[in-house]
């Protein structure tokens, strides 16, 4: 559906198509169709159920729609920032992309010396902590990271709208390339400039139905009834 | 009941209230046509005009058809090529109004539009509306409206606006449909028949001078644009050329070809039969009124 058609399909359930009087121009459409989407987006990557949180991967249905979203980012090790005063020991920031959203895999490629004496190359998981967790192992052999694992903490960025991965080695290898699997944000949806929705086809009707939800509740109780009825 | 049957009606009634219009006060032909004539147009526009919106006189029109047909124009409107600083852009064009006409009752047009859904060439009727309530279909910087059917609005007496959404790439072949002022009543009006159907039509120039108006009663060809032929349908206004005295009518087998002249004149009211009695009332009455003025004024100045 285009960014078009999905104003038509929201005017025609809000019951305004075939009406001159039109409560939202299509700024406020665009506005509707994007909350519309973020919270699609964001309530198929996971939703929290009781104490269990299912994640978007948990079947072949929520993988297939929101799979146009997902995108890869490789960071060379030239790119990263170790100068920084906010890092951790053996810490290097990376600025992930604009539209990172969720991370869904993380590895780095290393080199290191093994017990030979030799230059040996790996590649290794990357495992997301807490600041408490940091503190709590940083010094425990048994969970701080070594030549098959690092760390990955979240941190700013003084760019706006980014933000930046600190990863954490043993300081005994050092990270060539940062592997980021990421779910992207999606573009926005713009009617003005035919911006289309880049998600599955598949949630365009919920998209916009979610989006006329928004704008019915956005009417004055009065306004909201007469709709109703006219529909 | 046609023009002469309705005068002596008049006639006939006028006497019945006072004596003194059978010799004293008799009005000659001519104003009795001239009552006739205002009865129609004042009956017309009292049973089926006299509503406060145009919305309104519409239902009425329709829900009075079979006795305003013979009144109803189907006509291309004349379309103004361009209009500027309207705030909707390209996206309307100017009509002009026939100066004959009563109300409107429908416009329909040749209608493209880019998207949602998109249209090439789609015949379709407009909506009605004033120019005011289409400010929320004007496309700005902040706004796409959609609304996927060409509006017609009253801009003046003279103009009407067809106007679209920000989709609305054309708008073509505008026609309209209204109802038109009354031909009136005429003692001078005549009418020439073919003898049958599928036949030429002979000598019009008995009935009509060069360069006037004559109408038409069925489909034929004749000289509208000298030198090429036009074909014109029942109903139609042509002009009579210069040496042009045949109406061909021979391709059109169905037809039995007729014309009245001038145009604009008939002998019969086109109001239904059953109403013809009530038009020579409502003209009596007019009459009697205004003779009661002049009695009055006549009183007073003795």
């Amino acid at each position: 559906m285009t960014a078009e058609e999905m104003q038509y399909n929201f005017e025609l359930k809000m019951g305004t198509l075939y009406s001159l009087k039109k409560p939202f121009i299509s700024y406020d459409i665009n506005q509707f169709l994007n909350e519309s989407q973020d919270s699609l987006v964001e309530g198929h990557y996971s939703v929290r159920d009781g104490d269990r949180r299912e994640h978007f991967e948990v079947d072949e249905k929520l993988r297939t729609e929101l799979a146009e979203l997902i995108t890869n980012y490789n960071v060379q090790s030239t790119s990263f920032d170790t100068s920084n005063v906010a890092l951790h020991a053996n810490g290097a920031f990376v600025t992930v992309p604009t539209d990172f959203m969720y991370s869904l895999r993380e590895e780095c490629n290393i080199v290191y010396t093994d017990c030979n004496g030799n230059t040996a190359s790996n590649t290794i998981r990357v495992k997301p902590i807490t600041h408490d967790e940091y503190i709590m192992n940083v010094d425990n052999p048994f969970k701080k990271p070594y030549n098959e694992l690092a760390w990955r903490m979240d941190y700013s960025s003084p760019t706006a709208d980014t933000k930046r991965h600190e990863l954490i080695t043993d300081g005994d290898y050092s990270i060539q390339t940062y592997r980021l699997r990421y779910l992207r944000r999606p573009g926005r949806i713009n009617i003005l400039d035919g911006s289309d929705c880049e998600l599955n086809v598949s949630l365009h009707e919920e998209i916009v139905n979610r989006a006329v939800r928004l704008a019915m509740a956005t009417l004055p109780k009065t306004e909201n009834v007469e709709q109703k009825t006219e529909s | 009941m046609n023009v002469l049957e309705m005068q002596i009606m008049f006639q006939v009634k006028a006497e019945a209230i006072n004596a003194d219009f059978f010799d004293r006060m008799r009005p000659d032909s001519y104003d009795i046509v001239n009552y006739l004539n205002k009865s129609i147009d004042r009956y017309i526009r009292k049973k089926y005009l006299d509503l406060p919106t145009h919305s309104l006189r519409r239902a009425s029109i329709m829900s009075n058809m079979d006795a305003l047909k013979d009144m109803v124009e189907n006509t291309n409107a004349l379309v103004e090529d361009s209009i500027t600083g309207f705030p909707h852009g390209a996206s309307v064009i100017r009509v002009l109004l026939p100066t004959d006409m009563l109300s409107l009752i429908s416009v329909y047009c040749t209608y493209t539009r880019s998207d949602v859904p998109p249209m090439a060439s789609d015949i379709l009727f407009t909506d009605f509306v004033s120019v005011e309530e289409t400010k929320d279909i004007v496309a700005t910087d902040a706004n796409k409206p959609i609304f996927p059917r060409p509006v017609a609005a009253f801009e003046n007496e003279f103009n009407l606006l067809l106007i679209g959404d920000a989709y609305t790439t054309e708008f073509s072949s505008v026609k309209l449909r209204y109802l038109r002022a009354p031909f009136n009543l005429s003692l001078t009006y005549a009418e020439l028949e073919a003898s049958d159907v599928g036949t030429d039509l002979l000598n019009i120039q008995a009935i009509i001078a060069d360069n006037n108006y004559f109408r038409t009663f069925a489909k034929g060809n004749y000289y509208n644009d000298v030198p090429d032929a036009i074909t014109f349908q029942a109903g139609d206004k042509v002009k009579k050329q210069i040496g042009y005295n045949t109406i061909v009518g021979t391709p059109y087998t169905a037809w039995k070809q007729k014309i009245g002249a001038p145009y604009g004149e008939t002998d019969t009211p086109e109001l239904p039969g059953h109403l013809h009695e009530e038009i020579v009332d409502l003209a009596v009455q007019i009459f009697m009124d205004e003779a009661k003025l002049k009695l009055v004024q006549k009183a007073q100045s003795a």
